[in-house]
């Protein structure tokens, strides 16, 4: 089917209109398109306001963030707190409502200082607005003006403030996605890991009876302190955790990051000269002391030592299965931690590469 | 087997109009082949927002021109696809293939159609 088009173009206050009330980011490509498609002035703004409503729908759907929007709510209740319940949740409803559209008009653009002025500026005329509307048409639902001057400026203060560091912002390319899912996958894995080797200890030492005073302390604290000297053995820093380097203009504060985030896992800095560095031993120790109080218990029942009765060998027999999963689950654990780590410093590198070679817009 | 995320109908169109219309794929043209091919008139930001997720998806790619007179000098988004986005086509279209010759066998119609 043909596109009905005529010679007559669109009157230049329509088309300024449509160009104005599309969203930014497709701004320029609509209007052109439109200019280009010279159609008779009444389908020229039906076309505009299809499109312009079909991109606003998109635009709020992928700006919508329900952390983002509960901040705001909180905030904005905060505001007006002491407020008649209704009128409240009608300027509350209101608010939310404005700032999606105005969401739908600026995403992607990340939050800026600089945009927090016009927004504020923005919510308090809104505010104002909005309650002079309702005062006129229906009282009952606007709120008292002491309260409406109240919610009008904080909520010029504390609203831009939120959506300026929590906006959502852009997803990010496939590549960047995953590698970030694996970063945080792998501090998860970590952390799980840790914790559930922390469990282990102590019911172990609740398992099998201590007969020497003092080595609940050192079981309970050990795992925890070999731990530690694995990971920082595997460091260059001796606090193990990598520096940020200073904000500077001439260097990508993401190559950083991304070198940050490699060497925060559970990775090497450096490839060891030996097959077995010390952060290997370390480990070893870490799991011979897991497995220590199995061997003790074992050891008390085998040379008769009455303590043997007092072993629970379910929770013993419990904990061994647990500590042979967790052993195997470490070998997955560091594999996911080398590939990631491996990744980001590749792209780190890569971003480099083109940096240097001028291409790292 | 599928490889890629299945397209829809309207995704299908798109990637069509963007491979045919080859070095000359930009909004208003892609527009004019989709309502062409379709048989009727589409939504001019329906088209804009399916070309922006289908290149959030890696199926297409895009660059920006300059715009002549007839557009007043606004710039044109130009847009290719890549090779996930012939791959995921391709897929499309097979499928789309077997559903047809399935119909055409075993359907009312079809029998209808082969007496």
């Amino acid at each position: 089917m043909g596109i009905p088009t005529g010679k007559i173009g669109p009157r230049k206050w329509i088309r300024f209109l449509a160009e104005r009330l599309t969203p930014r980011y497709q701004r320029d490509f609509i209007a052109g398109d439109l200019q280009a498609l010279a159609l008779v002035p009444r389908l020229y703004a039906w076309r505009a306001a299809k499109a312009i409503a079909c991109i606003i729908k998109y635009q709020m759907i992928a700006s919508f963030d329900v952390w983002l929007v509960t901040g705001e709510a909180s905030l904005l209740w905060v505001a007006i707190a002491g407020s008649p319940f209704l009128p409240s949740i009608v300027l509350l409803m209101l608010v939310l409502a404005a700032l999606r559209v105005r969401d739908a008009y600026i995403y992607s653009a990340g939050g800026s200082p600089g945009a927090m002025a016009p927004e504020a500026g923005g919510i308090a005329m809104f505010v104002f607005l909005a309650e002079t509307a309702l005062g006129w048409t229906a009282p009952s639902l606007a709120l008292p003006t002491e309260r409406m001057i109240q919610g009008a400026v904080i909520g010029a203060v504390t609203l831009p403030a939120w959506r300026m560091i929590f906006r959502k912002g852009e997803p990010l390319d496939k590549r960047p996605r995953e590698l970030q899912e694996s970063l945080v996958a792998a501090w998860h894995m970590n952390l799980l890991w840790a914790a559930a080797g922390v469990v282990l200890s102590l019911t172990n030492a609740a398992a099998v009876p201590e007969i020497i005073y003092g080595r609940d302390f050192l079981l309970g604290g050990l795992p925890v302190v070999l731990l530690c000297a694995a990971y920082r053995l595997q460091k260059d820093h001796f606090t193990g955790m990598h520096p940020r380097a200073p904000l500077s203009l001439f260097r990508d504060p993401r190559q950083d990051e991304l070198l940050h985030q490699s060497a925060m896992l559970w990775f090497p800095d450096r490839r060891k000269s030996s097959k077995l560095p010390a952060y290997v031993y370390a480990e070893v120790l870490y799991f011979v002391v897991l497995v220590l109080p199995a061997g003790l218990a074992a050891w008390r029942w085998i040379s008769g030592d009455s303590s043997a009765a007092q072993v629970d060998w379910r929770q013993l027999a419990i904990n061994v299965g647990a500590m042979a999963a967790l052993a195997a689950l470490w070998i997955c654990i560091k594999r996911l931690n080398r590939q990631t780590a491996l990744a980001l410093r590749e792209r780190a590198e890569r971003a480099q590469a083109l940096d240097s070679r001028g291409q790292n817009g | 087997m599928k490889l890629t995320e299945s397209l829809g109908q309207f995704e299908q169109l798109i990637l069509t109009a963007v491979m045919a219309l080859k070095d000359n794929a930009y909004g208003m043209q892609i527009y004019s082949k989709v309502c062409e091919m379709a048989d009727r008139e589409m939504n001019l930001g329906s088209v804009y927002v399916t070309l922006d997720r289908l290149q959030k998806k890696g199926y297409v790619t895009s660059k920006v021109a300059g715009g002549g007179p007839e557009r007043g000098g606004k710039p044109r988004r130009f847009y290719s696809l890549r090779p996930a986005g012939v791959q995921a086509l391709t897929e499309s279209v097979e499928t789309a293939t077997r559903i047809s010759e399935t119909f055409w066998r075993f359907g009312k119609w079809g029998s209808q159609r082969a007496k």
